[in-house]
């Protein structure tokens, strides 16, 4: 046996409790940065070598600074935050079309019971030209108040646009990090170095792809990871397919022009544009024709002062009704009142305006199975229960979402006691094994300094 | 079970947000008095709200239209009252034309059944606001002399207000119906046979006016009697009106009005259990086993 082998058994228990120590700063540093996962060092006992007495330990080897990662974690937070996306993007674009209804208050309903109380003061006076001029200013007022949600509606779908298309953008930067990434991280592992910061970096970059597009992650070789979407790849290992927005029909394409299918607050956003605008203004649509197509009609039944039928009240043109509908009837004098053209011509008779006003009451809507207002009604209700259907599964997600999360930094995250606790471990380790060192050291000075002079 | 830092952060955070959404909310409901402020807080409750303004703005309107019918009934109810004490007066000058007289008394007599009949034209074609009371819709009077012969030259067309819902009262009667013009005799054509009675010293054409002034005073009273049917239905719905429109408004209160006693005190619950939270927090923040160490 050689007495040197102990002087390097010792110095093997120093480098580790150095590789420890170092490592606890590295993560007590970094207990703040986002993303970041603990580095843990991960050692074993050297090989023994043998003596007269049988295996004898050599010490401690370090044989990796690991990242203390569990794939799983990673999994879980990343299928929910793609859920994520999509859920909470929906809601605040459907929670803005809501607000632009200004109800139970301001909205389309209290112009509607407006228009039909002017009717009625004016089939009380119906010569008079202050009621006359009522009726003109609330047919405007409601469709004022049409135009003004359905315009804002159409901005909601503009808006989702703009959003699409930046994110969009941010996606493909992403995926071109990601690429790069797997580039340096192949190229770290062949040279011996630690690719943990790269580890992390492209964790986040992968996190936020799934929250942005939903794509999906699986292991390449060399530690790469592919990158797909909806079973098409967007990286494999440095080759990255770059996705375009197509703002004409809002769908998301690959490089070759195929479409495909986005998760996250792209897909968000897409569900917007391509469902839930198009159906609630189709909704307000239907409404208006109901009320443009039965106001003019019920006007239509009676005759001016000069004994000519009523003309059209409201119009629109084709397309969108709600978006283009406006008041007809300019001067007061083409109002029609009476129920009879004369001569003599009933000067007095309000009755046309008072089966104007009856169509508050008359079940014309929907196929003569609602009122008006019933109609407007569900148009409202509608908007509302997408709404809070939507607020409910996004907040739902955002708790399942929360859970995942913090369930993925207890495992990943740095906690600064047990930083704290392994300090004092390596601390007194290091403190032991140059202690050891010194014994070896004294015993070694005793062999060489002392042996012979016994007795001098 | 092993617990980071970061996770720490993450979930009390995440708490303190949600507490303090929930405190904003409670906060927004009792600033704004309002527990629905947007459809999606409670879309039943929006739909009914929404119906229950429509109710209330339909049935303001239907005091406004009782508050008008009532006008236009009284005004007609005292014209009609006026038209009876004429026409007593009338009858009155034709019985004491019935005996004979001397010629200058009856000339007198006759002069006042003239005045009288002026009085009653000018009652069947009074107007108010501009229309006339017993014309229907016609802008013109009521009653004209067309070629020496008394003629109704309104129209017949109702005029309705509504008062409920839906149910409808008609708030006039036409000069045709209340002075008998166009079916038999009409009062006018009646008056003006007695004036010329009288004249003539013509006892019998004065009782014949007798017997026709009773049926003209039975056809005014019909009409009395129908514009005060008119009258005591509106009066009524104007008061089951007023009491609708108190429950409606207290009923769309109840669903969209905060209940501040409630709100206040579950916004003093949420201030506890925020205060609480980040107590709590930053007892966890602050302990550490560094600063335990030596």
């Amino acid at each position: 046996m050689s007495d040197f082998v102990s002087l390097y058994t010792a110095l093997s228990g120093l480098r580790a409790a150095q590789a420890g120590l170092d490592t606890v700063t590295d993560n007590v540093t970094n207990v703040a940065t986002p993303g970041h996962t603990r580095r843990r060092v991960v050692q074993t006992e050297s090989a023994p070598y043998m003596t007269p007495y049988g295996p004898m330990g050599s010490g401690v080897t370090v044989e990796d600074i690991a990242l203390a990662r569990d794939e799983f974690l990673d999994i879980r937070v990343r299928s929910g935050s793609s859920a994520f996306g999509r859920l909470s993007v929906r809601a605040d674009m459907l929670a803005r079309m809501e607000e632009a209804l200004a109800e139970p208050e301001l909205g389309i309903g209290a112009a509607l019971d407006d228009l039909w109380a002017s009717f009625e003061d004016w089939s009380l006076d119906p010569p008079d030209l202050a009621g006359r001029n009522a009726v003109i200013a609330s047919l405007e007022e409601l469709t004022r108040r049409i135009q003004s949600v359905a315009g804002d509606w159409n901005r909601s779908a503009d808006l989702a646009t703009t959003a699409a298309v930046e994110t969009v953008n941010e996606v493909n930067l992403l995926l071109q990090e990601v690429a790069e990434l797997n580039q340096a991280i192949v190229e770290s592992s062949t040279q011996q170095g630690s690719p943990a910061g790269l580890l992390d970096r492209r964790n986040n970059a992968l996190d936020r792809l799934s929250e942005l597009v939903g794509a999906t992650v699986t292991d390449g070789p060399d530690g790469t990871v592919r990158v797909g979407l909806a079973g098409k790849m967007l990286v494999e290992r440095v080759t990255v397919v770059p996705l375009t927005w197509d703002g004409s029909d809002a769908s998301l394409r690959l490089a070759d022009g195929t479409e495909t299918t986005p998760g996250g607050e792209i897909g968000g956003y897409q569900s917007v544009i391509r469902d839930d605008v198009p159906t609630m203004i189709g909704r307000l649509d239907t409404f208006v024709e109901d009320v443009v197509a039965n106001i003019n009609a019920a006007h239509a039944a009676g005759y001016t002062d000069d004994g000519t039928a009523g003309g059209d009240l409201l119009t629109f043109a084709s397309g969108s009704a709600a978006l283009t509908v406006e008041v007809a009837v300019t001067d007061a004098a083409d109002l029609a009142a009476a129920s009879d053209p004369g001569p003599p011509y009933p000067t007095f008779d309000g009755s046309n305006a008072t089966g104007l006003a009856d169509l508050r009451n008359a079940l014309v809507g929907a196929g003569g199975t609602s009122t008006l207002d019933g109609v407007y009604r569900s148009v409202v209700i509608t908007a509302g229960s997408n709404a809070s259907a939507a607020f409910s599964a996004a907040e739902a997600q955002a708790i399942l979402q929360d859970t995942a999360e913090t369930q993925r930094l207890n495992a990943h995250g740095v906690s600064l006691d047990e930083e704290m606790a392994l300090m004092l471990q390596y601390q007194r380790a290091y403190e032991a094994a140059a202690r050891v060192l010194t014994a070896i050291d004294e015993a070694l000075d005793q062999l060489v300094n002392r042996i012979g002079v016994v007795g001098r | 079970m092993r617990v980071s830092n970061a996770a720490i952060t993450h979930s009390a955070l995440e708490r303190l947000h949600r507490r303090m959404g929930s405190m904003h909310d409670m906060q927004d409901q009792i600033s704004s008095g309002k527990r629905i402020r947007r459809p999606s807080d409670d879309v039943r409750g929006t739909s009914r709200v929404l119906a229950l303004h429509g109710a209330i703005r339909s049935r303001q309107q239907v005091d406004r239209n009782t508050a008008d019918g009532t006008t236009w009934v009284r005004v007609a109810d005292s014209k009609l009252q006026d038209v009876v004490e004429r026409l007593h007066r009338a009858r009155e000058l034709a019985v004491q034309g019935a005996s004979t007289l001397g010629p200058e008394i009856t000339k007198g007599l006759a002069d006042e059944v003239a005045a009288l009949r002026e009085d009653v034209l000018s009652l069947a074609n009074s107007r108010h606001q501009g229309r006339g009371v017993f014309a229907g819709t016609a802008a013109s009077d009521a009653v004209s002399n067309v070629a020496g012969s008394w003629t109704f030259t309104g129209d017949t067309n109702a005029i309705t207000r509504r008062i409920g819902d839906t149910t409808k009262v008609q708030i006039n009667v036409t000069a045709d119906e209340v002075f008998g013009l166009g079916s038999g005799q009409d009062l006018f054509t009646t008056l003006d046979g007695l004036e010329a009675s009288l004249l003539a010293g013509d006892t019998s054409g004065a009782n014949t006016a007798i017997a026709e002034i009773d049926s003209s005073l039975e056809r005014v009273l019909g009409a009395l009697a129908t514009i005060g049917g008119a009258g005591s239905r509106i009066e009524s719905a104007q008061i089951r009106n007023d009491a609708d429109i108190i429950d409606l408004g207290e009923e769309a209160s109840r669903i969209e009005d905060v209940d501040l006693a409630e709100s206040i005190t579950k916004l003093e619950l949420e201030q506890a259990a925020y205060q609480a939270a980040i107590g709590a927090l930053g007892n966890v923040l602050s302990a550490s086993l560094a600063s335990f160490l030596g």
